[in-house]
């Protein structure tokens, strides 16, 4: 009995890890933009199966993505070339070195036959300016969007990039490597090497965002836009920088969770979507502002989810999906008591 | 009979007749079409009320198993199952709206997220019941008053006059009692609570209606494919049907029905292109996807605008004969109508009131002045219930406050500092939503536009107010076109069909040119002469003293002065406050 409870404690603990990764950037994007988004998981799928393509040899898809983007950005800023070519022209030079910087690591990792660390940094790279590009497409247009319009354009952009995902690497799950293959036996509890190393990432990325956006300008001016976006532009924080920035960092955190989640299950493009969506269930819990109190969401949500696996498996995603309504509940509670 | 009805009904024809003429292939593709134009026109009015569902496909799901398993399994006469399970999800949607719908903002639509993937779960994981992912075959067609419909072209028409039904039911909403309170819920919360709208079961209301839509749809699907399954009511459906409302346009109804067949007939293209060019799978989602977005940044109203340029006029619904009856109030000036007792409230650290004491009696016409930030509309808020007073009580007719939307029906109509009305529609809809607490109808008798007496009523009381304000000219015009002082006049007059004793008027001057202030005096004098007590929050000082009997001036959350015009203007406490002075140094 203890032996079941230890090990499904381990198992929600690391699911947990995995959410509180994506429940991190969902409250950075929604603090920064006031974007729920849907569509966060997805950058999940795109890291882990960007890693397993780099780890098997082969040019990642991600890459084209990538290419793509850039290229679509400097067709919608052709503007900027009437009002100002100088400015201009640094800036499409600026998109063109980062497409051909995205192609020459990517080759130079491939011919160097990186270590899993390295190849996820690699990974790191090609799919975390997509977040920015994102947001670049989807929100920098309509600033001032309600929320709901955002939410129903972060669902747009899941079912497109799914959509992509499918079509680049097919309906096949692929293997990944973890960071180191393996494990120890803690007591009776077998722990693979794979769920320290989500330990780690995640207390390295929170910790990390803490440091940055405590002291150093930047990570200020990303508080500052979180606060009161108007007020962050009059004080001349470019609040359509720091929104592409949470966007990226968030892409980066999520991207990095689909790479150490990977192993543990297989790589697949519609694997990221409910992993979304749980971190969601998780965030939920901090009303999507508050940090700590989404870290408590997500391992509510991963105790549950490894418990439910174990008692009635083909009821887990209804089990951790109806924990929503009443954490939703008792944040409104608060919200109007906070008001009153 | 008109232009545009004659068109919707060559288009309705037309419809109906489509079944005939396609081969049978493309009669099931034109069935299902229907079937998610009910759907999407369903999310339509949710979209209208400002609200959203990223669940519905659920609602279809659970009519669809409903009917199906119970048929199935007890034999039972399928219109019996299909009626039932639309009813059971008509509850079980009343119970989800109850508990989610007073969430705001972003929690909403994640909530309707996490149900839609909760009951699509139900689906797959409950397999003794439902058979799992891989569904259950042999469910019975439907019967028809004993007559069973096999006969797939007969089921598309059948599909489709709901459809078409639906549409004509929610296009008179529109422009019936409960439709015009439906308009406010998007934006105006306090608005339609302050015009004594249940804003909470309008809410559920609409959203009950929604997934009744939805369930009917699923349960028409099931007995057309007599088979069932989890996958079409999965999150995918309920993000397809979302496309297709937001595609249509939220402005209409038939935008749901525009978008359903534009996406039906995208889907079908794309897949065959897809297939041609050897790919499989659910590619077209990336191609949705895009047009979700791209619909959303570039056209936010959806298609149904383009489309509805072309078309002629809609005609405006009857606003011939009597006007609402109208209350004779009593001289009596010595009662006390309205009265503040030791009223304060706090926002965290700030006391933005503090022992306020106030009586206004009948007949009376008071003037609330002092500077900005003086807690002039906060106290406001307070008297129409919108904020709830920290220490204090609040009586009104002799009685404590109760819930905001009842303090119309008692005689408390107000108007609104930031001007709300609702831009689209015309200057009448919106005064006639003055209207609301003095009619009756309500949801279902707006859809099946029973409700003509009293909706001309209300229509006709809207006009005479807006005659009575000088607009009657402008009555057909949408409210968003006019200047901003002509819409502060707009929002007296939507006050005044409501037939108050008690009128809050909250600064109804800023922003008018001197013609409009000097109606607006004329109608506050012709006001006063019948009786109505007023209470007048204003900066123009010039028209203040030239109107009010009493003034009452609050600064910094205190009454410092009241009395006569003359008596507060030559007041040192109030000079000071306007003008600073001596007062502050001693502070």
């Amino acid at each position: 009995m203890t032996d079941t409870v230890l090990f499904l404690l381990v198992d929600g603990l690391t699911n947990g890890l995995v959410y509180a990764l994506l429940a991190l950037s969902l409250v950075l994007v929604f603090t920064v933009t006031r974007v729920v988004n849907i569509a966060q998981g997805e950058y999940v799928m795109l890291g882990a199966l960007t890693l397993a393509d780099l780890l098997q040899g082969r040019m990642p898809g991600t890459l084209y993505l990538l290419i793509g983007g850039l290229v679509l950005c400097a067709v919608l800023d052709a503007g900027r070339w009437r009002r100002d070519w100088r400015r201009a022209s640094l800036y499409t030079g600026g998109l063109i070195v980062a497409g051909v910087a995205a192609l020459a690591v990517t080759r130079g990792a491939l011919a160097l036959q990186l270590p899993v660390i390295g190849m996820m940094a690699v990974a790191l790279l090609l799919v975390a300016p997509l977040g920015a590009l994102i947001y670049r497409f989807t929100v920098h247009p309509i600033p001032n969007a309600s929320t709901i319009v955002f939410v129903i354009i972060s669902v747009g952009v899941s079912m497109s990039v799914q959509g992509l995902g499918l079509l680049i690497w097919g309906a096949n799950p692929y293997p990944v490597d973890p960071i180191a293959a393996g494990g120890v036996m803690m007591g009776p509890v077998f722990i693979p090497y794979q769920s320290f190393a989500i330990l780690i990432t995640a207390l390295l990325a929170m910790g990390g965002l803490y440091l940055f956006s405590e002291f150093t300008l930047i990570g200020k001016a990303l508080q500052a836009s979180a606060m009161n976006r108007l007020g962050a532009q009059f004080c001349g924080i470019p609040v359509n920088l720091t929104g592409a920035l949470a966007f990226l960092l968030a892409a980066a955190f999520s991207a990095v969770s689909g790479m150490l989640l990977a192993p543990l299950i297989t790589a697949n493009y519609e694997m990221g979507f409910m992993v979304g969506l749980k971190g969601f269930v998780g965030g939920a819990m901090g009303g999507l502002i508050d940090y700590p109190l989404s870290l408590l969401g997500v391992m509510i949500v991963g105790g549950l989810e490894s418990t439910s696996a174990y008692v009635a498996s083909a009821y887990r995603d209804v089990l951790v999906f109806s924990l929503l309504i009443p954490i939703l509940l008792w944040r409104n509670t608060r919200a109007r008591a906070e008001a009153r | 009979m008109n232009a545009r009805a004659m068109l919707a009904l060559a288009v309705s024809a037309v419809l109906l007749i489509v079944p005939w003429l396609l081969p049978s292939f493309y009669v099931g593709i034109f069935a299902y079409a229907g079937i998610y134009a009910l759907a999407a026109v369903g999310l339509v009015l949710l979209l209208q009320a400002g609200q959203i569902s990223l669940g519905q496909g659920a609602f279809m799901g659970l009519g669809a198993y409903g009917s199906a398993l119970v048929a199935r399994a007890y034999g039972v006469d399928t219109m019996v199952t299909l009626i039932g399970s639309v009813c059971a999800t008509a509850l079980i949607a009343a119970l989800i709206g109850f508990i989610t719908l007073r969430l705001r903002g972003h929690y909403l639509p994640l909530a309707t997220l996490a149900y839609g993937i909760a009951l699509a779960g139900v689906f797959t994981a409950w397999h003794e019941v439902t058979g799992g992912a891989s569904g259950l075959d042999k469910i019975p067609p439907l019967r028809l008053f004993g007559f069973e419909l096999l006969d797939d072209r007969l089921y598309t028409q059948l599909i489709w006059t709901i459809t078409l039904l639906t549409v004509l039911g929610l296009s008179r909403l529109r422009t019936s009692r409960t439709g015009r309170a439906i308009a406010t819920l998007e934006a105006h919360d306090g608005l339609a609570r302050a015009f004594g709208v249940d804003t909470t079961v309008l809410r559920v209301k609409v959203f009950v209606f929604s997934a009744v839509l939805a369930a009917l749809g699923g349960a028409l699907y099931v007995h057309l494919l007599r088979f069932v399954s989890p996958s079409p009511f999965a999150l995918l459906t309920s993000f397809k049907l979302l496309i297709m409302a937001v595609v249509g346009g939220p402005m209409s109804a038939a935008g749901g029905v525009v978008g359903a067949l534009a996406m039906e007939g995208a889907q079908w293209t794309l897949q065959d292109v897809l297939a041609r060019w050897g790919l499989s799978g659910n590619l077209e989602v990336i191609v949705f996807g895009l047009i979700l977005v791209v619909v959303l940044l570039k056209w936010p109203q959806g298609l149904w605008p383009a489309v509805e340029r072309w078309l002629p006029k809609p005609s405006l619904r009857s606003r011939e004969g009597d006007s609402l009856p109208r209350s004779t109030l009593s001289a009596n000036r010595d009662e006390v109508l309205l009265r503040l007792d030791d009223i304060g409230i706090r926002f965290g650290g700030l006391q933005a009131l503090k022992g306020v004491n106030m009586e206004l009696r009948r007949g009376e016409f008071v003037g609330l002045i002092g500077p900005n930030g003086a807690g002039k509309t906060t106290l406001f808020s307070i008297i129409s219930g919108l904020l709830r007073q920290t220490t204090g009580r609040v009586t009104l007719f002799g009685r404590p406050l109760t819930a905001d939307h009842t303090l119309i029906r008692q005689g408390m109509a107000r108007t609104f500092q930031h001007v709300q009305l609702m831009p689209d529609l015309s200057l009448i809809e919106n005064v006639a939503l003055g209207a609301y607490c003095r009619t009756r109808a309500g949801f279902i008798r707006g859809l099946l536009a029973l409700d003509g007496e009293e909706n001309r009523q209300a229509l006709a009381s809207a006009r005479a107010a807006l005659e009575r304000v000088g607009l009657a000219a402008e009555a057909d015009l949408a409210a968003g076109s006019l200047p901003l002082g002509k819409q502060r006049i707009v929002e007296i007059a939507r006050a005044l069909v409501a037939d108050p004793q008690i009128l809050l008027l909250d600064e109804p001057a800023a922003g008018l040119r001197f013609s409009e202030k000097l109606t607006l005096v004329r109608i506050l004098r012709q006001l006063q002469a019948e009786h109505v007590t007023i209470l007048l929050v204003e900066h123009d000082m010039e028209l203040v003293m030239g109107c009010v009997e009493r003034l009452v001036v609050l600064d910094r959350g205190r009454i410092i002065a009241a009395g006569s015009p003359q008596d507060v203007q030559a007041d040192p406490a109030v000079i000071a406050a306007y003008l600073g002075g001596g007062r502050d140094k001693a502070a």
